[in-house]
């Protein structure tokens, strides 16, 4: 078995392992609306009464326009990594430069984070770390005791993963920018807090 | 010439994004190794805190021109029980070290980072 299905099978075993699991893991009605798996248009209705119609094209597939609240979030977050890595390339030209792509992908992330965010698992999107890193990728950092999950992303359509979540307990790996990825990923999240 | 694992392993801040200031830890930003894959930092057990924070600002922020928020600090111990060496290199400071290997995998260098994020202590500049 390759490394990545190690590592998938690991992301896998522990959303399992989730309480939140059986609200995800298939066409279910969810407190913000109705989720909808992958390979169908995805609908999503948001507490704040914007209605998103995905495509199949995993590039639309998590809405990204979202106006309001969350929009907002986003884009205030992304806005000071992004000053903040100018401002550290001020200071060492030779640094990587971050892709717009990998701005794009958080962007996604955030946003199909805060969607499952509302009233299901917390609200632990609010006490993320996000950061621009010295090799070109955007991180973001979770921290609850002596428990830590972090994430960085490249751009490059793959997130990179690694949590702690206790003596023994841990998980690693680097995924696919998918829906059922996604959700995974914010299960390992959530599971810091639970 | 090996290093105890008891000694102390100082790792300097000077990124505001490398330590949360609301509960005084560091994240796994602090450790992501440079290009060259050697993880910089100074064995300080033997030092007051002042020749400790003359270093930090003599030898990391003020080179780069930055500010010296704190540092963060582990065991050498720590660090060999991640089966990583901390090897002497001495060009720059006779305490200064470079915590090595590091992967190729760039997960693997993530949890590295992540592990020893969470192994150390944010100590703030006096």
């Amino acid at each position: 078995m390759s490394q990545l299905a190690v590592a998938e099978n690991q992301v896998i075993t522990q959303m399992i392992n989730t309480p939140h699991f059986d609200a995800l893991s298939s066409d279910k009605k969810l407190p913000f609306g109705t989720f909808t798996p992958i390979d169908e248009p995805m609908k999503m209705k948001f507490p704040w009464g914007k209605v998103s119609a995905g495509h199949k094209d995993l590039g639309e597939l998590v809405p990204i326009a979202l106006d309001g609240l969350v929009s907002q979030h986003v884009k205030k977050a992304l806005h000071k990594v992004r000053a903040e890595a100018e401002e550290e390339r001020g200071f060492d030209p030779e640094l990587d430069a971050i892709p717009e792509t990998a701005y794009k992908d958080v962007g996604r992330f955030l946003t199909f984070a805060y969607a499952f965010d509302y009233g299901t698992i917390g609200r632990f999107v609010s006490l993320a770390d996000i950061m621009p890193l010295d090799d070109g990728e955007i991180g973001i950092e979770w921290r609850e005791g002596q428990k830590i999950f972090t994430l960085s992303f490249a751009g490059d359509g793959h997130i990179v993963f690694a949590g702690i979540f206790g003596a023994e307990n841990h998980a690693r790996g680097i995924l696919t920018f998918s829906t059922p990825h996604l959700i995974a990923i914010i299960s390992l999240i959530a599971s810091l807090y639970s | 010439m090996s290093i105890d694992p008891n000694e102390r392993l100082s790792r300097f801040v000077v990124h505001q994004n490398d330590f949360r200031r609301s509960n005084q830890t560091v994240k796994f930003r602090a450790f992501i190794p440079p290009k060259n894959r050697r993880l910089s930092v100074y064995r300080t057990l033997t030092l007051s805190e002042n020749e400790i924070w003359s270093i930090g600002n003599d030898l990391v922020a003020k080179p780069r021109g930055r500010t010296l928020y704190g540092r963060a600090d582990l065991l050498a111990q720590e660090v060999y029980a991640l089966d990583r060496k901390v090897e002497p290199e001495t060009s720059i400071h006779c305490l200064h070290a470079d915590i090595i290997p590091w992967p190729d995998k760039r997960d693997e260098i993530r949890f590295l980072a992540t592990q020893l994020a969470l192994k150390s202590n944010f100590v703030p500049v006096m």
